[in-house]
């Protein structure tokens, strides 16, 4: 998994927790020395083991951990890679670009076989006005942090929507699908989710 | 801000810098055109890392741009390959080549198969459109080039035209050539392109032989007279007379691979550069090079000789006869192409009229002969388009009694500058032309009314019989019958009343038809007389198998015959044959009172001759003919004299 994943979420432990329950984490996720740089890739197990062991020290169920991620997720990208956010004007506008996005991150990969993987995470299957499907196809299952960012990014946009999640790999599907419908005028702040 | 901590940041841009260096050190690579390399930066910092990762992914958006693209031309690579294999195929199996011009450069680019089609060897690169033009024939260059300009001038949808053109070995073959002009958004012509398909086999081919057609014929002749310097050369017709004879009671596909097989025999005996080259009904043309008459028999002999043993068809044995007709030219005397095929035309016709087997030269008597041919031809129309037919008849007397037992009715045409003109003026191109047969009719239609002329059986009583000639052409006519019937019922005439006249080379070219259409006629009630009986080559075997009621003796066994013993001993044999065989016998050509007491001796009674009178128009006849007096036969004492018949 591309290191800005884990690098987002270590900074957040680490400046409101100090880097010594940075260190607790890995420890307790098994991991020597969580990588931080964002242009390389990381083990996948090692970050999922790392995500759960930050979930335990923060106390913080898996849905809860996937809100905050994603909450800390948007925050730093806007940070760090504003440019995504000015190019999009919509929420829709912003997760249809996701997978090219999510592809801009790995392109440092430089084993061609990994590289395609995460290329390939992420297809937009169909777009039309108010519409977004999506499908996410990877052995790590995040389907939950996908519906956790679609909610984050109504909210970055003050646009209201709604995600179904007609195919989950969780359910034995070859992959997650996400339909999602955006309201075309300002709506509630937050998006539910089927 | 302090000393040290002006270092550091010192340190840190100095640090910064070198990594955006090395960066852009990296992405120096991407110079020679190649993407494949990845960007790395060994910084800590979030900036660097993502300007890293950026460049990496605008190098991989290079990259699968390329594959994309790469892909795209490999994809079109297999589909214009695949395209150009099928446009391959069929052009292969048409048979056509591909030409395409270069409407600014003027150059011709020629595919392997249009020249190969030609036998040229194929040569690379490009041509001008003149080197393509030269090969096409003159009478057709000016044609093709008019469709070419046409259509890139925009007043044609394409080009399509059809013309002759030389190939390698100089011969000439027939081909189709149709394109399109490319022009670009203005109209204006960028190229122009399009195929050339051999039709040499439908066009220049004789289907039933499968030999050069008379197409191809007219282009050697150009090409031998075109010739310089102009060499001796003779154009040889061939024509087979009776090749129906294939035919008759054979599968039509049986008959058709005999003459194929035959025709190919009779080209391997010609030499190798003399083509056999088919026309219609049956004839075939060679060149020779040369006008030798010697040499030119040598040539034709084995090819005759071929012909001298039958064709076997479906376990059956067919001979074929022929005539072959030769226009020689020699090198001092160059001739049109038309004149040249002319001159060949008349020799063949003359053959067939010579007889099977033979060989005619043309010369200027032939042109002689063609004039009064056309003359005689011009005659026989103008006499049916102005009812110009006259009967005449002259009288068959009863020696014995003086009565007319038959009138022959004899045509004569009437020509305004010329008066009253002889069959023999015209008989003969009437029979070749098929005329015969209206001449014939007209002639009826005047001959009949006069078996019920009130004034004429008033003179001559009601029991004299009609005698009329028929010629070869319409004895073996399959309506004959049917039309004499027709013709007598229209005049309320009984067929007993009616005689006809055949002569022996009537029915010498198929004797058993013959023989078959006169027992027909016969069986309707129509006398059939053997007409000149003793002219030219006689053969008795037609008195014992020919169906006939009368046998009339030609005026040349009568002539002198009173002068002439041993002339008297012949005609006085045919006449004691004649009379063993019963038939009835009429004597022609009668002219003088002792010619008709030995006839009268003999027991002949029916006398034809000037002795009692020359033709006369039929409406002379009562006013300028009166019945004779009767013979008086002459006394036994006589028979000392070697008058009287012998004894059988």
């Amino acid at each position: 998994m591309i290191g800005l994943i884990q690098r987002v979420l270590i900074d957040h432990v680490e400046s409101h927790y100090g880097e010594a329950a940075v260190d607790r984490i890995a420890a307790q996720a098994g991991v020597s020395s969580p990588g931080r740089r964002i242009d390389t890739d990381y083990d996948d197990a090692d970050t999922l083991a790392f995500f759960e062991a930050a979930g335990d020290y923060l106390e913080l169920h898996h849905e809860a951990l996937m809100t905050l991620y994603a909450d800390l997720f948007i925050n730093w990208t806007r940070r760090h890679y504003p440019m995504f956010f000015s190019m999009a004007d919509s929420a829709q506008a912003f997760l249809g670009r996701q997978p090219a996005i999510h592809a801009s991150l790995g392109a440092g990969i430089r084993d061609p076989d990994l590289r395609s993987r995460v290329n390939d995470k992420f297809r937009v299957v169909d777009q039309s006005e108010g519409a977004l499907i999506v499908e996410y196809r990877s052995a790590n299952g995040l389907c939950s942090l996908y519906r956790a960012l679609f909610a984050r990014v109504l909210a970055e946009y003050a646009q209201s929507g709604e995600l179904a999640e007609t195919r989950c790999r969780h359910r034995g599907d070859d992959c997650c699908r996400f339909e999602m419908t955006f309201a075309t005028g300002p709506g509630s702040l937050s998006g539910s989710v089927a | 801000m302090s000393e040290a901590s002006s270092t550091v940041t010192d340190d840190r841009e100095r640090r910064l810098i070198a990594q955006v260096d090395s960066i852009s050190n990296q992405l120096c690579q991407a110079v020679d055109g190649g993407f494949e390399f990845h960007v790395h930066t060994d910084s800590d910092e979030i900036a660097l890392q993502k300007l890293a990762q950026l460049n990496n992914f605008v190098l991989d958006s290079v990259r699968r741009t390329i594959r994309d693209l790469q892909a795209s031309r490999d994809e079109l690579e297999i589909r214009v390959d695949e395209r150009t294999q099928r446009l391959n195929l069929v052009l292969t199996a048409t048979n056509d080549g591909v030409w395409e011009w270069d409407i600014d450069s003027g150059n011709i680019t020629l595919s392997q198969r249009w020249s190969s089609m030609l036998g040229l060897p194929l040569e690379g690169g490009q041509r001008g459109l003149d080197d393509w033009l030269s090969r096409i024939h003159d009478d057709d260059r000016a044609e093709v080039q008019r469709s070419l300009y046409q259509h890139l001038d925009g007043l044609t949808s394409a080009v399509n035209v059809e013309y002759r053109i030389r190939d390698a070995r100089d011969a000439w073959r027939m081909v189709l050539c149709r394109g399109l002009c490319q022009r670009n958004g203005d109209g204006v012509a960028i190229r122009m392109a399009g195929t050339q398909t051999d039709t040499t086999e439908q066009r220049l081919v004789d289907p039933l032989t499968r030999l050069p057609n008379g197409a191809y014929l007219d282009l050697l002749l150009q090409g031998r007279l075109a010739r310089i310097p102009f060499a001796a050369m003779a154009l040889v017709k061939f024509q087979l007379l009776n090749v129906a004879s294939l035919f008759d009671g054979v599968a039509v596909d049986i008959a058709v691979a005999a003459l194929r097989g035959l025709v190919q025999r009779m080209r391997r005996q010609l030499p190798p550069k003399v083509a056999l080259i088919a026309l219609p009904e049956h004839t075939f043309a060679m060149i020779f090079e040369t006008d030798a008459a010697d040499r030119l028999n040598d040539a034709l002999e084995p090819l005759e000789a071929l012909l001298a043993q039958p064709v076997e068809i479906d376990g059956q044995q067919v001979w074929l006869s022929h005539v072959s007709g030769i226009a020689a030219l020699n090198p001092a005397e160059p001739v049109s192409v038309d004149e040249w095929r002319h001159r060949s035309r008349l020799a063949l016709a003359n053959a067939r009229l010579s007889g099977v087997g033979s060989r005619r030269y043309y010369s200027e008597s032939l042109r002689h002969w063609e004039r009064q041919t056309s003359h005689a031809e011009q005659l026989i129309r103008g006499a049916l388009a102005t009812r110009g037919v006259r009967c005449f008849v002259q009288p068959i007397v009863d020696a014995t009694t003086g009565e007319v037992r038959c009138f022959e009715a004899l045509m004569r045409l009437r020509e305004p500058n010329e008066g009253i003109v002889a069959p023999v003026s015209f008989i003969e191109v009437a029979e070749r032309s098929g005329l015969i047969a209206p001449l014939w009719e007209m002639l009826m239609e005047q001959a009949l009314p006069m078996l019920k002329d009130e004034a004429i059986c008033e003179r001559f009583g009601d029991s004299f019989s009609l005698s009329v000639n028929l010629s070869p052409r319409q004895l073996m006519d399959p309506h004959l019958l049917d039309t004499m019937i027709a013709i007598l019922s229209r005049h309320g005439v009984s067929p007993r009343r009616l005689q006809i006249e055949v002569t022996e080379t009537s029915v010498l070219s198929d004797p058993a038809r013959a023989f078959r259409i006169l027992d027909r006629i016969r069986g309707a009630g129509i006398s059939v007389a053997l007409d000149d009986f003793g002219s030219g080559y006689s053969s008795l075997a037609q008195l014992t198998s020919m169906p006939m009621d009368t046998v009339k003796i030609d005026r040349e066994l009568v002539m002198n015959v009173s002068t002439l013993p041993r002339k008297r001993h012949v005609l006085s044999a045919v006449i004691a044959l004649c009379q063993r065989l019963d038939y009835r016998i009429v004597v022609e050509g009668v002219e003088e009172r002792e010619t008709l007491n030995i006839l009268c001796d003999w027991g002949v009674t029916d006398i034809q001759g000037y002795l009692y009178s020359r033709p006369l128009p039929l409406d002379r006849l009562v006013v300028d003919f009166s019945p004779p007096r009767p013979c008086r036969v002459r006394g036994a004492g006589r028979a000392a004299s070697g008058s009287s018949l012998p004894a059988a």
